[in-house]
């Protein structure tokens, strides 16, 4: 009885005192703020953060717009560095993802039945193909580069490859050391010519496309 | 974006896009007992059994020397091979070859240098 009569009085007794009370609350919170990061400096210990500070950091990050561009930009690096690495085996499973089938360690098959595996100077087939997607106009003599994305090259040697296996008008294969050279002529454009002879030129546009092939297993493909 | 030498013979006969570029094949395979004095075939880099050759870095086509007459039809798993190991050329034994072992080789005057200024050969 005399507990629920008080019960009021403490409760308001409680509420005159919060304000007080939020202030040493506060106080003890910034100091701790201020005292963790010294506390595990110095004496070795592992305190948490208060996550007022990780409050802070994150609308920054929202507010930054560096940040949203971050992540495109590792892929662009490298898809551009030229050693073999892992890197080539990740970007290689990520194109192999939209069109190609993985058959085995870094080797992929296309659904025409050509082979990507490892080789070239850049270590895989398909990171020497990325060479033929962008002009290098210092390169000496002519550098054919296709029109369109990584999945388009593949999608596009693979219809020239059938077209070709078929013995479809426009395709010629020839044979040399083992390996077959496979020209394919499109109706319209797919590339231009790039190097020091596309730059002397103009970058003229392209038609045809050369695969090469060591029996299903692709050396190279480029419009020429 | 850096510079980079490219040091090439001509373009590739055989695709007519590619470089042909001197390679060296430093395996320790390469090793060749019978000969006493190196010839222009083994006289390159710094290792003395090292093999030379002319490859194009598009369609792979192999010569022996920079004259690009003589054809290497090496091959090991669908790559180019040395001649004298078997191995692959895109393997980490084997090299572009540098100026300095052009010259050793006695292939300078064949040489031709391009300089790009991508970060891609």
């Amino acid at each position: 009885m005399i507990a629920k009569r008080q019960a009021p009085h403490q409760r308001s007794n409680f509420n005159r005192k919060s304000p007080g009370w939020m202030i040493g609350l506060l106080l003890v919170i910034v100091l701790y703020a201020f005292a963790q990061p010294w506390l595990n400096k110095r004496l070795g210990w592992n305190l948490p953060a208060i996550p007022i500070a990780d409050s802070s950091s994150s609308p920054s990050s929202n507010s930054s717009t560096s940040q949203p561009s971050k992540p495109s930009q590792p892929p662009a690096d490298s898809s551009l560095d030229a050693k073999p690495s892992t890197a080539d085996s990740n970007h290689a499973d990520s194109t192999a993802e939209s069109f190609l089938q993985k058959v085995g360690d870094q080797t992929f098959r296309s659904p025409a039945g050509l082979v990507y595996k490892r080789g070239s100077a850049e270590g895989h087939r398909l990171k020497h193909l990325e060479r033929h997607l962008r002009d290098i106009p210092d390169r000496p003599g002519p550098h054919g580069v296709f029109k369109g994305s990584m999945d388009e090259f593949l999608r596009i040697i693979d219809a020239g490859y059938t077209r070709a296996k078929n013995k479809e008008s426009g395709t010629s294969v020839k044979n040399d050391n083992g390996r077959d050279e496979i020209d394919i002529r499109f109706p319209s454009e797919i590339g231009f010519l790039g190097g020091q002879e596309g730059k002397r030129k103009g970058n003229p546009p392209l038609k045809r496309l050369k695969i090469i092939l060591d029996e299903d297993s692709v050396i190279t493909a480029y419009p020429f | 974006m850096t510079d980079k030498k490219l040091l090439y013979i001509r373009q590739c006969p055989i695709c007519e896009q590619g470089l042909a570029r001197p390679r060296i094949c430093s395996s320790p395979a390469t090793q060749m007992p019978e000969k006493k004095e190196p010839d222009l075939y083994t006289a390159g880099s710094n290792n003395p059994n090292s093999v030379a050759v002319v490859l194009c870095d598009e369609c792979e086509a192999i010569w022996s020397d920079p004259t690009m007459n003589e054809r290497i039809r090496t091959k090991v798993d669908s790559d180019p091979a040395c001649p004298q190991c078997h191995q692959s050329l895109w393997g980490p034994q084997s090299h572009w070859a540098s100026l300095e072992e052009i010259y050793l080789l006695g292939w300078y005057n064949y040489i031709q240098v391009a300089l790009l200024h991508t970060d891609s050969e």
